[in-house]
């Protein structure tokens, strides 16, 4: 017994709960931050992230500084984040920035940025460790009072601690005031303009939120503004209920034992799933033993497993798609224009659609062809895939993403991109969907499922015959160009020639050549005569096989007359 | 062909306007050329020669794959122009070397090479029927007439034999000649330069009482003008002697029948009556050669064949030479005829053949 004695001692002494905070505390890998770059990418992303949420779900243009600043020689960086959001109420400020798994989001089934309420805590406790200096926020709602609060996490409590706040009123007006102001400080992190850096973040989001104006201040104090281009705020996205086909048996049971007036299963089956009716209880019910009637919180794990795998036998309409919002045809277009100022844009946007029979989601795409699009490396060109889920830029994981499988799975040549990895373009893919199948908790690449390949192949074949045609288009006013370089080319001599011949003006001639050109050009432009040249013409050379003659020597090499 | 230059001006001139007349009238610059190549030629039973059929092409200006050559025609056209109104006479190289330049306002030549401009100078001979001569345009001469003929020329009387061992050079221009009196029985020509001295040396002319003229491969213009003067206002026979192979044998057509190139002008340089004494494939074997022939080479297997569809060598006698050398595939030269020994083709080969009149038609 003494031996049980010393292991409860030794429990006792050892055992403790472990805090969420506390344990992400020791798994910083897990939200993000590892390596030097990603660190302060993953620590952007998740200030910018919630800024955009906010403003959009208060219905305010987004109007967000980014703000770095470094100490020399370092990699010690001061992080800025402002936005005019609405604000966060003073009561919640501890909640929103000291407690993970808490925030607005998580609970809901709906497309959006962030879903996990871990972002911005993780990013204040990255900064927390390699800094060990409190962080700062400033909040001002509508009421026109900022606070700006000095504060700390406390790992163990999972919550914050304010170390001081200071109230101020104002005399703005409170779209002026209005907003939260982060302020943080990262040590052994890297700022860089590369594909996986802060800038290509900020970049990037820039350009799937046409409606926000992103200021981008870098280190060495260069000012970047990527512009608003569209005044219209997205659409909310609509929550929507799970479709039986996208649930699991652990979503069922928790869905089940929910606190609710419902008395049945089948009630609980038909008010909260989309797509359950009283037909679909009744083939359910022919297809499972577990009574439909019974009382919900009783449910067993083995019985929600039976309904589960009976969804997939019955018939189900495939779940509503209005939830998803896209960021729509025009506005990726305006967008890719501003940014990338390319010589040519495609977009297609898919009509929604489901994976896994069950989950809504919808695929858009966009091409920009010239200008700034593409990578540049060195003096050559390459192509960018500018990949996003939700809205929110993918920069990790390339290669295991179902976006750049997409993209290689295409047979660009048919589009006149022979080499696409060559090519000065960026292909820009948006995922939508209240549940994207991320390969891994990093949410940095989306996993290969069926549907969502096809639907992105399809969607970039859309786009790759416009860019086609673009191209065949330039290619024949390339030609057009060189024919008239060449007819031009030659006008002066043939005119002085001509008044040589004639005692005619010389002046004359030329213009009147050039008049020719022109009218000449535009019949080629309209299409009639573009297949004239050498092939249709009769044969200008006038060497016949073995024609030799008093000049041409047939035998011996020898110079011509004289 | 020394007479007044109006015909060929006015010529030029009506060319000209109608390029002007295009130009005012909003159509497309262009000029309507003779064709002169295989499609075009048909062989003349009744001549025997080698004529231009009615076929023309169109060289635009507004067709990017004629323009270079269209400004050339023109830049020529213009130079020729001015030649007759200044009376002056240039050779083809020397108008090559007068308009080659930069094409205003680029770095480009207007010609690059001779053999751009002397098929568009061809071009404008056809076009505007006129010979090269008229446009006051001379070749650079070749070949050899050697032998007892006394011509004038230009104001000076001289024998042919009397002018050393490397005879008369035959200028590009031969209608200025005259013949004074001659005791030639007929013409030699020779296709190389080595086999024309090798007989000068063993005297054949004297001999066989014959004029000599070598024309160092293809006949020029000259000397083809030459052969069909001897042969039509003197009545000399001609025989033709070159190497036994496609392209000596084509060298015996081009002054029989005329050549592709120059159809047009076949009336004027044509000898139809001309007869071809060797090197042919039956002296292999007649005069034991076999050791010293060449191998056909696949160009020469070409030749042969296009030869063997030509309308002009359509002849049973010719068609089954062709036959032989692509039986063979050999070639023989004249002087090859040197492995018996030097004099065997003055002494032998020639005397033995003409006085049997062995030849080919």
């Amino acid at each position: 017994m003494s031996e049980d004695r010393s292991t409860e001692e030794f429990f006792d002494a050892t055992f403790r709960e472990v805090g969420i905070a506390e344990f992400f505390r020791k798994n910083l890998h897990m939200l993000g931050y590892g390596g030097t770059i990603k660190s302060l990418t993953t620590a952007v992303h998740e200030f910018l992230t919630n800024s955009l949420d906010a403003c959009e779900e208060a219905g305010i243009l987004p109007d967000i500084t980014v703000k770095l600043l470094s100490r020399k020689g370092e990699n010690h960086y001061q992080l800025v984040v402002r936005d005019n959001g609405p604000g966060i109420p003073i009561k919640y400020i501890d909640k929103v920035f000291g407690k993970m798994l808490a925030g607005t989001k998580f609970h809901r089934y709906i497309q959006s940025r962030g879903q996990q309420g871990i972002g911005a805590v993780g990013a204040i406790l990255f900064g927390k460790i390699s800094t060990g200096r409190p962080f700062r926020v400033a909040t001002c709602t509508n009421d026109g009072v900022i606070h700006t609060l000095v504060m700390d996490l406390d790992l163990k409590r999972n919550t914050a601690r304010v170390h001081e706040t200071i109230k101020e009123l104002v005399e703005l007006e409170p779209e002026e005031a209005r907003g939260v102001r982060i302020e943080a400080f990262y040590k052994d992190v890297q700022y860089s303009r590369g594909s996986t850096g802060a800038y290509e973040y900020v970049r990037r989001t820039a350009i799937v939120n046409p409606h926000a104006r992103i200021t981008l201040l870098e280190p060495d104090g260069t000012v970047i503004e990527f512009p608003r281009t569209s005044d219209t705020i997205p659409k909310k996205p609509k929550e929507i209920k799970p479709h039986p086909l996208g649930l699991t048996p652990d979503d069922l049971v928790q869905m089940a034992k929910r606190p609710s007036s419902y008395r049945k299963l089948s009630t609980v089956l038909i008010n909260e799933c989309s797509r359950v009716t009283n037909n679909t209880i009744g083939d359910l019910q022919e297809a499972v033993s577990v009574d439909m009637s019974m009382k919900p919180e009783v449910l067993s794990h083995n019985q929600a497993e039976e309904i589960v795998k009976a969804f997939r036998r019955i018939k189900l309409m495939a779940p509503p798609t209005d939830g998803l919002i896209p960021i729509g045809e025009d506005q990726i277009e305006r967008s890719l224009r501003e940014i990338l100022k390319p010589n040519y844009i495609a977009v297609s946007v898919r009509r929604p659609t489901v994976y896994k029979g069950g989950v809504p989601f919808q695929v858009e795409v966009g091409m920009a062809y010239g200008g700034e699009a593409g990578r540049r490396v060195g003096n050559n060109e390459k192509l960018e895939v500018l990949r996003f889920a939700n809205r929110a830029p993918l920069l990790f994981d390339a290669g295991g993403c179902v976006i750049n499988k997409a993209v290689g799975s295409v047979d660009w040549k048919r589009y006149g991109m022979r080499s696409i990895d060559e090519a000065p373009v960026s292909v820009f893919v948006n995922i939508i969907s209240p549940h994207i199948p991320y390969t891994s908790t990093g949410k940095q690449a989306v996993a290969e499922e069926e549907e969502i390949l096809v639907e992105i192949r399809n969607a970039l074949m859309e786009a790759g015959r416009k860019i086609g045609r673009y191209l065949s288009g330039r290619r024949r006013e390339g030609e057009l160009k060189a024919k008239r370089n060449t007819f031009l080319r030659y006008i002066p001599e043939v005119a002085a020639a001509l008044a040589e011949l004639t005692g005619g003006d010389e002046e004359v001639y030329r213009a009147a050549l050039e008049s020719a050109v022109d009218r000449k050009l535009q019949l080629m432009e309209i299409g009639e005569t573009m297949d004239e040249d050498s092939e249709g013409s009769p044969p200008e050379e006038a060497d016949a096989p073995g024609d030799e003659d008093d000049e041409e020597e047939s035998k011996e090499v020898r110079d011509d007359d004289e | 062909m020394m007479t007044s230059n109006e015909p060929t001006l006015d010529n030029i001139q009506a060319l000209a306007a109608e390029l002007a007349r295009q130009l005012e009238g909003g159509e497309e610059p262009q000029l309507s050329i003779p064709l002169r190549t295989i499609s075009n030629v048909y062989f003349d039973e009744a001549s025997q020669s080698i004529r231009l059929g009615n076929k023309r092409f169109t060289r635009s200006f507004l067709n990017t794959a004629h323009t270079r050559r269209f400004m050339q025609t023109l830049l020529i056209l213009a130079r020729c122009r001015s030649l007759l109104e200044e009376q002056r006479h240039a050779s083809i190289r020397e108008m090559y070397y007068q308009l080659k330049r930069s094409v205003k306002f680029t770095k480009e030549n207007t010609f690059d090479d001779q053999k751009e401009s002397n098929p568009l100078i061809e071009d404008l001979e056809v076009t505007l029927d006129v010979l090269r001569e008229e446009l006051n345009l001379n070749a650079k001469k070749r070949g050899t007439l050697y032998g007892d003929i006394t011509l004038t020329q230009s104001g000076d009387t001289f024998n042919c034999a009397k002018l050393g061992r490397g005879g008369w050079s035959i200028t590009s221009n031969v209608e200025d000649i005259e013949v004074k009196e001659s005791s030639a029985e007929f013409v030699l020509v020779i296709e190389t330069d080595a086999m024309y001295e090798r007989l000068v040396e063993e005297g054949f002319q004297k001999k066989h009482k014959c004029l000599l003229i070598a024309t160092e491969g293809q006949a020029p213009r000259g000397a083809r003008r030459l052969i069909h003067r001897l042969s039509n206002e003197h009545n000399l026979p001609i025989i033709v002697f070159t190497d036994g192979d496609p392209y000596g044998w084509y060298i015996y057509s081009v002054i029989k029948q005329g050549s592709i190139n120059l159809a047009y002008l076949s009336k004027w340089l044509s000898t139809p009556k001309c007869k071809f004494v060797g090197m042919t494939m039956d002296d292999i074997e007649r005069y034991g050669l076999q050791n010293v022939t060449e191998v056909l080479k696949p160009n020469d297997v070409k030749r042969v064949k296009e030869e063997k569809k030509y309308a002009w060598f359509q002849d049973e006698l010719w068609q089954r030479q062709l036959d032989m050398a692509l039986q063979k595939k050999v070639r023989i030269e004249q002087q090859a005829l040197a492995n018996k020994s030097l004099q065997f083709v003055a002494d032998s080969y020639l005397p033995e053949k003409i006085e049997t009149e062995d030849f080919l038609p």
